[in-house]
């Protein structure tokens, strides 16, 4: 699999304002639905909420991959956002997040589910990647740096 | 004078040159000890030394004092949480498995070499307690964690057992020496009587030294000195009333290692330099001690007694020992391959010598043999078994350095502590400002390029940086998650060992399945909590780095409470 058969320019969003957690699930869950015209609003934003209570995805190095499952979806997508600020995430490493890779799954398609998440959390371990992410000053350019 | 020169100068050079000679250890994988051993071989009268040194007594004496030190520091360093997983396994193993691999040992000695049986059972008591530090010092040279189940089983282990192998060894000499037929029930009571003595006295001796370490002001030069010293005492008095010293000497150090003394640290690291010490000369002054030549005249029956030990006695005692407790077999294995003999063994085969006993020097080539044996098969294969075997789990993150602030009274103890940063640090780049703690800590600055440059909140912490802060001892765990790196070069990684994500103990496994595919779930285990399942599956020892495979899933153990409840779990891809 590679990034850019599940994340497109619409869904990539640069230095967005939010100062908290709540915030950020809320505009990713916008911007997916956006994207999703099939798809309502709501049960995005549960599934990401509903998976982040079993647990933290906040990776470490200000870095969370949310993930959530959801009926109705057809094939795995993905939301990459930055905030312009470090925003306060309970990762596992104690610091406050600014990049995040939120990605949603069709209910049906549990199995490679594990395999995606591997894959994303690979991509976001190359400290190179990572600098070029947070230097991106464009929707654009952030899109780039990560395909 | 010249005479007392002479002496010093061999005594110096030896230890020099066995020090010296630990580098080699480190690069060939050797163990440190069998290195010492092969020095005082070396320097003894058939090797290039040609020291002559017939002393049995002078060994036994200084061996008796190292063993004292060793196992005083090997019961401080036994923590509390450890206790939880492998207490009652490794009992098991410290007495009936001990008197198993005793007798499974004469066994084989009688059945290929027709020795009589007295004689085999006084070489299987010998030989029949392991060696811990020996363990330990290998897998730390090699940067290897072992799981907490196994380490603390063979840790507790090798802390417990000789008194039972000290007993068995005099009891059955004893019986040798006046031709008393031996008779089980007296020796049992022997036995309960010794250790309970052993225990009463260490329990004593302990609670004593805690107490006056924090009543008396003594200057703290004085206090790790003080600690050796009673710990000396406490040994040769609970021997003299017919007590098991090794016993009270382990149980004295752990409940100093316990009770969260401020000087502890400073205790522990003289401690250490005294512990290497007694192990150094131990191991040099029996090199000097054996004859290489009487070793080769004893080999048949030692190189056989060391393989029915190694390949039967010690297996069978272990599998036998641990089945009330259903360890995984990988864990089984390890421990059964781990009987690591070191020098307890030796300086027990000095009682019959002393004794003087028929064969004397039997009883001793065949110990020297044995040991050498297994330090060579058992020793050099330890760390890579433990790798195939999957028992290594990645090093929690913790300080380079510890400073402790022992002068300054206060209810936690201070220190100061030093992380030296590199790309993989979480902190990396981050200005000290930003960076979250969720315990109290001070920025005390970095130094860079050998300069200290003092606390400037607008500075990045970079590559190659030593950062300072001052923090307490009890939060050093949250606070190295944030500062160091875990697992560099060819240590694991912790994303890689448990997975990038973790969740909750508390979930059910139903929940679980909402998000991840666990494969059908069989009834009466959907609605266990993960911490429940983990607990049925682990027979309630569950440690961190245990890990259960469902359906596509892998969950492995991340944190618990001091409980021993599930935390957090990491959850990766099968």
């Amino acid at each position: 699999m590679e990034i850019k058969d599940i994340l497109t320019p619409d869904c990539t969003l640069c230095a967005v304002q939010g100062t908290s957690k709540k915030r950020i699930f809320e505009t990713i869950s916008d911007v997916a639905d956006k994207h999703l015209p099939e798809i309502e609003l709501d049960p995005i934003l549960t599934s990401l909420l509903c998976r982040e209570k079993m647990g933290s995805t906040g990776i470490g190095n200000g870095i969370a991959i949310p993930h959530g499952r959801l009926a109705g979806l057809e094939k795995v997508m993905a939301v990459l956002i930055t905030s312009d600020g470090p925003v306060a995430y309970d990762a596992i490493d104690n610091q406050p997040v600014d990049i995040f890779f939120a990605i949603l799954v069709p209910e049906e398609q549990a199995q490679g589910h594990l395999q995606t998440l591997a894959t994303i959390a690979a991509k976001l371990n190359d400290k190179d990647v990572v600098k070029r992410l947070r230097h991106a000053k464009t929707n654009q350019e952030l899109y780039e740096a990560i395909v | 004078m010249a005479e007392i020169n002479t002496i010093l100068l061999f005594i110096g050079a030896l230890l020099v040159l066995s020090i010296l000679a630990s580098v080699l250890s480190d690069r060939l994988g050797a163990p440190l000890l069998l290195v010492f051993l092969i020095m005082g071989m070396l320097a003894g009268e058939e090797g290039i030394g040609g020291i002559e040194f017939h002393s049995p007594e002078l060994s036994f004496l200084i061996g008796s004092a190292a063993l004292a030190i060793i196992l005083f520091d090997g019961g401080m360093r036994t923590q509390k949480e450890r206790f939880r997983v492998a207490l009652w396994p490794a009992i098991s193993l410290a007495t009936v498995g001990v008197a198993l691999t005793c007798s499974l040992t004469a066994a084989g000695a009688v059945y290929f070499f027709d020795l009589p049986w007295p004689t085999a059972l006084l070489i299987g008591a010998i030989l029949s307690s392991t060696d811990a530090a020996a363990v330990f010092g290998i897998f730390q040279s090699r940067g290897v964690v072992l799981k907490q189940r196994v380490a603390s089983t063979l840790e507790i282990e090798s802390g417990t057992n000789d008194p039972m192998a000290v007993i068995l060894t005099m009891a059955l000499t004893g019986a040798l020496v006046s031709g008393v037929e031996l008779h089980l029930y007296p020796l049992l009571l022997d036995v309960g009587w010794q250790m309970l003595v052993g225990l009463i006295a260490g329990w004593l001796g302990g609670k004593g030294f805690v107490f006056m370490a924090r009543k008396i002001p003594l200057n703290f030069s004085f206090l790790p000195l003080l600690a050796a010293a009673s710990a000396i005492t406490v040994f040769a008095l609970t021997s003299h009333i017919n007590g098991s010293g090794f016993l009270a000497v382990y149980l004295m150090g752990y409940l100093i290692g316990n009770a969260r003394l401020p000087h502890l640290i400073h205790i522990l690291q003289v401690q250490d330099g005294l512990t290497w010490l007694g192990q150094i000369l131990m191991f040099l002054i029996l090199g000097l001690l054996v004859t290489p030549s009487n070793l080769i005249a004893h080999a048949p029956l030692a190189i056989s007694v060391a393989l029915v030990l190694i390949f039967v006695a010690r297996p069978i005692a272990v599998l036998v020992c641990l089945l009330p407790f259903s360890f995984p077999w990988r864990e089984q294995v390890f421990i059964s391959w781990v009987g690591l003999r070191g020098a307890v063994p030796i300086i027990l085969a000095l009682y019959p010598w002393l004794s003087g006993l028929e064969d004397q020097e039997l009883y001793f080539d065949v110990a020297f043999f044995v040991v050498l044996t297994s330090l060579f098969i058992q020793g050099w294969t330890m760390a890579p078994i433990a790798r195939w075997l999957g028992l290594e789990v990645p090093e929690t993150p913790h300080p380079k350095e510890r400073v402790p602030l022992e002068s300054i009274a206060s209810e936690d103890p201070l220190e100061v502590m030093s992380f030296p940063i590199s790309a993989d640090v979480p902190a990396f780049e981050h200005k000290w400002f930003e960076l979250n703690f969720s315990a109290d800590i001070a920025f005390a600055g970095v130094i860079r390029e050998h300069i200290w440059i003092p606390p400037d909140p607008n500075s990045r912490l970079l590559d190659k940086d030593v950062l300072l802060v001052l923090a307490k001892d009890a939060d050093i765990d949250s606070i190295s998650r944030v500062l160091a790196a875990s697992g560099e070069g060819r240590k694991l990684k912790e994303s890689e060992f448990f997975g990038d994500f973790s969740l909750h103990g508390d979930l059910t496994l139903t929940e679980v399945n909402n998000f991840y595919p666990l494969g059908d779930l069989a009834k009466k285990v959907a609605d266990l909590s993960l911490s429940e399942y983990f607990s049925l599956k682990y027979h309630r020892r569950v440690v961190v780095g245990d890990s259960l495979r469902l359906g596509q899933v892998i969950l492995t153990v991340r944190e618990l409470d001091e409980k021993g409840n599930i935390m957090s779990l990491g959850i990766r891809g099968a």
